[in-house]
């Protein structure tokens, strides 16, 4: 799995956690982004950094800038393996 | 095409306007108080709490119920609204069954004192959806969750248990002395707190849904409070003042628990056409 892919995974879970199997829905939403959550299984099929900015975007229209930062706190950790330049714009 | 959502605000609505009008009629009759009418009304009118709460539990389980924090929210108002009827029931039962004057405490305590618990319970899953642990250790939000709660509990000990005499004779009566107003001002202190993370941190489409929902539990506080105000002064009426607070604050939560799942069948793309 990608970093991408990894981040997509922690962000989907820590939204998992405030809004339950309404965050897998809507992670389904997202262009490009296959979630098979049972097997924990993440394919990002176009841009990884604009797939998971799209992520981030579906959950801030759904509960605001409480689940933008709910979704740095989970990337945090994976933000220091991706160069600068290629950091999704969300994350920042 | 069939609308459940629609029917099951009807069917709220209905509830309400049916006991918002008996009500009217005892007021208007003058038959509040020591009336087998009014003890009629305080018996039945518990019903809203019991649709909404049953309803809610429903709803808690499309977020997730336990598992999720906003499925906790849901799930624990739900349980709340439940706890008092509950509590409202055993009251009849004293009053019809066993025809005497309900004791304090009573078995009727268990439910109500019970809906305190779970209000708090339901606040707090509220405050931890909607904060991090970065939100939280900023300084200014640090202020106000100190100090709501400080206030509160000291408003609600200065007019409730200011000058009170200890019974240790009858310690669960000092406990549920203590434990109403203090619990309660508790409870709407989280709630408070919920509100001010609501206001800098939640938008989308919850935040309508989320306010909604602490302003239910701000008239649920506010016919608490005057539960608490009116007995302390013996002013309480049997299907006074106090007791279309108590019908209306459920009917708010019922309305505040069916707009999670009017939310939820609109990001699922549905018309809450099915179950």
């Amino acid at each position: 799995m990608s970093v991408f892919e990894q981040m997509v995974v922690k962000i989907i879970k820590s939204q998992e956690i405030i809004i339950g199997p309404v965050a897998i829905e809507q992670a389904r939403r997202v262009p490009h982004l296959t979630v098979n959550w049972q097997e924990e299984e993440i394919i990002i099929e176009g841009d990884e950094a604009d797939t998971v900015d799209a992520l981030v975007e579906v959950y801030k229209e759904l509960f605001g800038q409480i689940s933008v930062e709910v979704s740095k706190e989970a990337a945090a950790s994976l933000m220091g393996k991706l160069p600068a330049d290629k950091l999704p714009e969300a994350l920042k | 095409m069939f609308n459940k959502n629609k029917l099951v605000i009807g069917s709220a609505t209905l509830i309400f306007l049916i006991f918002l009008v008996y009500w009217a009629i005892l007021a208007v009759s003058g038959l509040q108080g020591d009336h087998s009418q009014a003890e009629t009304f305080s018996a039945l009118y518990g019903l809203m709490a019991l649709f909404g709460g049953l309803a809610g539990l429903r709803i808690s389980k499309r977020w997730g119920g336990f598992r999720s924090l906003i499925g906790r929210a849901v799930l624990f108002m739900s349980l709340g609204l439940l706890a008092q009827e509950v509590g409202q029931l055993t009251y009849s039962g004293y009053t019809y069954l066993a025809h005497q004057e309900i004791p304090y405490p009573s078995l009727g305590d268990i439910g109500f004192f019970g809906s305190v618990i779970l209000y708090t319970l339901a606040a707090y899953s509220l405050i931890r959806a909607l904060s991090t642990k970065n939100t939280l250790k900023a300084r200014h939000n640090v202020f106000w969750v100190a100090l709501i709660p400080v206030a509160l509990l000291s408003v609600s000990y200065f007019i409730f248990l200011r000058g009170y005499t200890f019974d240790f004779h009858h310690p669960l009566t000092v406990f549920l002395d203590f434990g109403y107003p203090l619990g309660q001002a508790f409870y709407i202190s989280l709630g408070l707190i919920a509100l001010v993370l609501s206001v800098r941190y939640l938008g989308g489409v919850m935040k309508p849904v989320i306010l909604f929902l602490i302003f239910a539990l701000f008239l649920q506080y506010i016919a608490d409070f005057t539960f608490l105000y009116q007995v302390s002064r013996d002013t309480w009426q049997t299907a006074g003042i106090n007791e279309l607070m108590y019908l209306t604050a459920y009917f708010v939560m019922t309305l505040s628990l069916i707009k999670f799942r009017t939310v939820f069948d609109r990001l699922a793309g549905k018309r809450g056409d099915d179950s």
